[in-house]
């Protein structure tokens, strides 16, 4: 009888799972598969594919291209990673310390939720060489037309869309910290300044860390603001690796090396899941 | 914990461990946070005050001036000679007909997970962990080929297709109802209850809370997305505001005025879904944050 009543549990719980799970099967899993098997060939749109085996990928070891897209997106990794954590704690700790500061934070998140085409519209027309920032700084820079300005740029773009969400982990981090550490620390006469550097900074340095590859892990897919803003440009000083799967997808058809890139990119970004995995594991 | 930050109850607060200082702190602590919530702000501001104005007046008009010559040219324009109305109507259908597929599929699947024991729970369940940490880069060329093969670039239904499961969702409504005691359920069961009515007439009371907020954080996914419906809509009629926005520069709306125009239409109704849900939607991203 009982195990009339496991297989009755299992019925029903596979009838509520396996629709949506092979939908999922469709658009994500399979898709994944494929990508693989496409990057092992030489698959160009409108030609037969051949089996190639890991040619792509030895291609793009060397390939030059590949490498500064690669390179731009690490750079663009880190330079949202570092002032991105580092100014979401300072936020998060001003936000803390005040009263009546959710205003804050509710404004700070609103570029988190907004179309990124609309974020990219609005930053071209500050950035651009008669734009707002040149009007308000007296400048005639053309900062998304020069190699030297473009990719900082991009960065402060994405900075300022994401640095609401980053807020938000530190103030859930700020919370997690025991009042008895700071009352403790008032008994032994310590000021601000001490309890924030001795209690605050170290307690959340995994926090920020985690920020940290986050924002890394958010540099690793940005499609958008390149692709609008500068396209890439100028001399592929901002392009990024998605926006180089896109090109060559779209404007040379050559899907094989395209699935390769791809796969590389999901390799990256599954290697910083596993760094932040770790990352979490070690705070609890 | 987690139960209540999901259905939203847990606020962001001030920590408790603020006590009487010297002001001087805490006044430059507070123009520290204008100064930075003033920099987020002011582009966006003035943006949406673009939209009123003549595209000449646009970068001429000094950023904390009122004195303008107001107009709704720019979105006549755009309802006119650019098909605004189009892409505003085709990002409403896609949006709102993902959420409720995403709502659906999300619920039905974190039910099967968190409350039936299976053979193969395990392995199905680790596809949905995959899926949460996999870039969209590594299906999007299968995909989009797929799409082309079953005829369905250039059509709603290709575009709302891959973004109707949700790993997130999934992972969230188990989370979710895992905590749910499961002698609830069995008495409706006792009681003659079909599996279908208990997940009608319990389950999904029970799951209000987190399904708004999941059907406001996928609204605003689906709403802002733009690389997929940039691949798969082709024609002007299929174009949802991101895509039409951004091919139309330079075609029909050449002006800035009426680009911000459309902006602002496309940032309303995300707004709107921010300024309603708010806390839940920050707390979502917070726990987000922390179960990627």
């Amino acid at each position: 009888m009982a195990g009339e009543l496991a297989r009755r549990e299992a019925r029903a719980g596979l009838s509520f799972v396996l629709p949506v799970l092979a939908l999922f099967a469709l658009i994500n899993t399979t898709p994944v598969a494929i990508s693989f098997i496409y990057s092992l060939t030489d698959f160009t749109l409108g030609s037969k594919a051949k089996f190639v085996g890991l040619a792509n990928y030895q291609f793009l070891a060397t390939d030059s291209e590949f490498l500064k897209a690669l390179i731009v997106t690490l750079k663009m990794g880190i330079g949202l990673a570092l002032p991105g954590s580092l100014l979401a704690f300072l936020i998060a700790l001003a936000i803390s310390k005040g009263s009546k500061t959710g205003i804050f934070s509710t404004i700070l998140f609103i570029p988190v939720i907004y179309p990124s085409v609309v974020s990219a519209f609005i930053w071209g027309a500050t950035l651009k060489g008669d734009g707002l920032i040149n009007r308000y700084l007296g400048l005639h820079n053309d900062w998304l037309n020069s190699v030297s300005t473009a990719l900082p740029s991009l960065i402060l773009v994405l900075l300022w869309t994401n640095i609401g969400f980053y807020i938000v982990i530190v103030l859930t981090g700020l919370r997690g910290v025991s009042p008895s550490f700071y009352e403790a620390a008032s008994l032994d006469g310590a000021n601000e300044w001490k309890k924030l550097r001795w209690i605050t900074f170290p307690l959340m340095k995994p926090v920020i860390l985690f920020v940290g590859i986050i924002a890394t892990s958010d540099a690793m897919q940005i499609f958008t603001q390149p692709y609008l803003l500068t396209g890439g440009g100028p001399i592929e000083s901002t392009k990024v690796l998605a926006g180089l799967i896109y090109e060559v997808l779209f404007e040379r058809l050559q899907i094989g090396i395209a699935s390769a890139i791809a796969v590389s990119l999901a390799l990256i970004s599954a290697f910083i899941a596993v760094l932040q995995y770790l990352v979490v594991r070690s705070k609890r | 914990m987690k139960n209540a930050q999901m259905r939203g109850k847990l606020v962001i607060q001030d920590i408790p461990f603020q006590r009487k200082k010297i002001n001087i702190y805490k006044i430059l602590n507070y123009f520290f946070l204008i100064f930075i919530t003033g920099l987020t702000a002011v582009p966006l501001l003035w943006s949406w005050k673009a939209a009123f104005l003549p595209s000449s007046e646009i970068f001429e008009l000094n950023l904390l001036s009122f004195n303008g010559s107001w107009t709704f040219q720019n979105f006549r324009e755009g309802f006119a000679s650019a098909p605004f109305m189009t892409f505003f109507l085709n990002s409403t259908l896609i949006s709102i007909a993902s959420t409720v597929i995403i709502l659906i599929s999300s619920l039905s699947a974190g039910y099967g997970f968190s409350q039936f024991r299976f053979k193969g729970k395990n392995v199905l369940f680790a596809l949905v962990i995959v899926a949460l940490v996999m870039p969209f880069q590594a299906i999007m060329i299968p995909l989009f080929l797929g799409t082309a093969k079953a005829g369905l670039i250039n059509t709603h239904m290709g575009i709302i297709l891959p973004s109707a499961v949700s790993a997130f969702g999934i992972f969230m409504m188990r989370q979710f109802l895992l905590n749910t005691p499961r002698d609830l359920i069995d008495a409706a069961l006792i009681d003659g209850c079909s599996q279908l009515a208990v997940f009608w007439r319990i389950i999904i009371p029970l799951t209000k809370g987190p399904l708004a907020t999941l059907a406001a954080v996928s609204f605003l996914g689906v709403w802002n997305n733009y690389l997929w419906p940039l691949m798969v809509a082709q024609e002007v009629s299929m174009y949802t505001l991101p895509v039409g926005l951004s091919l139309l520069q330079g075609t029909y709306a050449t002006n800035y005025g009426t680009i911000f125009a459309g902006s602002l239409l496309a940032c309303v109704p995300a707004l709107l879904v921010f300024l309603i849900m708010r806390r839940q939607i920050i707390n979502n991203y917070a726990i987000s944050g922390l179960t990627q």
